[in-house]
């Protein structure tokens, strides 16, 4: 039980300034059920069935469920439609700008879903609402949200870390180095804070395909062309 | 492995460095160029270098006196014929480098070992011309500037490299303390190919030249990433030129697969002149 609903079964009157949405494989699932949000987890409850005052009475809908493009999109124009709150996403995996233009009440997006080294996250906010929630994610994950000009597709620190992670997995077919020597050379030659696979195994294959290829969909460009040895491996992964 | 007696040809910036880490190893080193000068000039350096760490408490004196004991500079035709190891940090000239490795052949022990620092030759292209012996006893070692401080060692297989060679070598300077990271011979070898795209991709995110992106894409990497520099400082520090040379270099070699493409902002920049801190002027200004 999370800790909104414990509070609501003791007799407290719950109010929160933000109800979370978010899926279980998020780095960062259990602090954001810790906090004083009302939280929805998106594959085990019903988040909108009975709920819906919830969402009336908070100040803004803060989504952080990792779902493919497609759904993800018309998720936000669902939420944008029924609710007409601010909405503040994770838009790690996705075409931040296009969804900034199609859902009105998306006031903000921001970038924790990615395992990163920094005490910062990438975030971005068109209103003061946004910004304030942005703050409040802060405090939850622990890290000083860093404003950035635009989200991009996939901002910036995961759109550079999922080219370098693909290479090194070009690299792995190409019988180059092992996965242990790559590791090691990115960190001891050029003092990456971790190694590609060091990621890799943080971050997961799937969601690293998924926003190569959301760069390859958006762009047509073959350089975000994953590699097939991680394609089978978020294949596997995902089995 | 016994590694006993080296030889570092080239007293450049990356030869010196890789002799003070020998020399810091306990082990009689050699430096060689064809400007007597420039050796002068390395030794020199590794004096005052070894002075300094002594001054902080780095080494102790009787260290310091073993180290500029050990280090010798001599001219190419007086180096130790029966070295263990002969290391080569000259200029990236296939054919400087072919004829060098043909006349060390010649000269040195059946023994020794003949490597090359190139970041950019293939390995296998500066063997094929030595004997078949030696051929199994060639490889590259990729030392990363400045050497007697990153740790890492690229160990590079050529086609005819001795397996069980590489791998003492691997075992040899991870007992020296250093982490080395074996990788066939390919365009760039690891560090030089994985790091592209932390470059590339930059360019790709800012689109054109923008004083407030380039900031911002730097801070991001550092403050979020946790890397120790962003791309655009790193570039500015590298040389904007050099990393341009090494990005098409890497791309020629691949057939100019589009990973690797480099950016026409990259271009510009050296066609304008701004090479980065060496020149002043860069993605930053630095006057």
């Amino acid at each position: 039980m999370v800790a909104w609903e414990e509070k609501q079964k003791k007799g407290f009157t719950i109010m929160s300034d933000y109800v979370v949405l978010i899926t279980s494989d998020n780095p960062w699932y259990e602090k954001f059920n810790e906090s004083d949000a009302i939280v929805f987890d998106m594959e085990r409850d019903e988040p909108f069935e009975g709920r819906k005052s919830e969402y009336h009475k908070s100040k803004a809908i803060i989504d952080l469920a990792n779902i493919d493009s497609e759904r993800k999109l018309s998720f936000l124009k669902y939420l944008d439609f029924e609710f007409q709150k601010p909405i503040i996403s994770d838009l790690t995996l996705y075409w931040g700008d296009f969804y900034l233009e199609q859902i009105a009440n998306l006031e903000g997006a921001f970038s924790v879903f990615f395992h990163a080294e920094g005490n910062s996250f990438e975030s971005y906010h068109e209103s003061e609402t946004a910004k304030e929630a942005l703050d409040w994610i802060g405090t939850v994950v622990g890290k000083k949200p860093l404003s950035v000009t635009t989200p991009g597709i996939g901002f910036t620190y995961p759109r550079t870390l999922v080219m370098i992670i693909n290479e090194a997995f070009y690299a792995l077919e190409d019988g180059m180095s092992s996965p242990e020597d790559m590791d090691r050379a990115m960190k001891y030659g050029v003092n990456y804070p971790a190694g590609p696979f060091e990621w890799l195994s943080k971050i997961g294959p799937k969601s690293i395909l998924q926003l190569l290829d959301e760069l390859y969909n958006v762009t047509g460009d073959p350089r975000y062309r994953a590699s097939r040895l991680l394609r089978l491996e978020a294949n596997q992964y995902e089995a | 492995m016994n590694i006993k007696k080296v030889v570092i040809v080239g007293a450049g910036t990356m030869g010196q460095g890789i002799a003070q880490w020998f020399v810091q190893q306990g082990i009689q080193t050699e430096i060689a160029d064809i400007n007597e000068k420039q050796v002068r000039s390395a030794i020199e350096s590794m004096s005052k270098s070894w002075d300094k760490l002594k001054e902080k408490g780095k080494f102790t004196s009787e260290e310091v006196e073993t180290f500029n004991n050990n280090i010798q500079g001599v001219d190419i035709i007086g180096i130790y014929t029966d070295a263990d190891l002969v290391i080569e940090a000259i200029v990236e000239n296939e054919k400087i480098k072919t004829d060098l490795f043909k006349d060390l052949d010649a000269r040195m022990a059946k023994k020794t070992i003949l490597a090359t620092n190139t970041s950019s030759i293939p390995v296998s292209s500066l063997a094929k011309e030595l004997s078949e012996d030696r051929k199994s006893r060639f490889l590259g070692l990729h030392f990363f500037n400045p050497a007697p401080i990153m740790k890492l060692v690229e160990i590079i297989e050529g086609h005819w490299t001795d397996k069980n060679l590489a791998d003492d070598l691997y075992k040899w300077f991870d007992e020296k303390g250093k982490k080395p990271a074996k990788c066939k011979d390919s365009p760039g070898f690891i560090v030089n190919r994985l790091a592209r795209n932390f470059y590339g991709e930059a360019f790709r995110i800012i689109g054109q030249e923008d004083q407030t992106r380039i900031k911002e894409v730097d801070q991001i990497m550092k403050d979020v990433g946790g890397f120790k520099m962003g791309p655009f400082e790193l570039m500015d520090l590298i040389g904007i030129d050099v990393n341009l040379d090494v990005s098409t270099s890497v791309w020629n070699s691949f057939y100019q697969e589009p990973r690797f493409a480099p950016h026409r902002i990259q271009k510009f920049m050296v066609e304008s002149g701004r090479l980065g801190r060496k020149t002043k002027k860069g993605f930053y200004d630095y006057e």
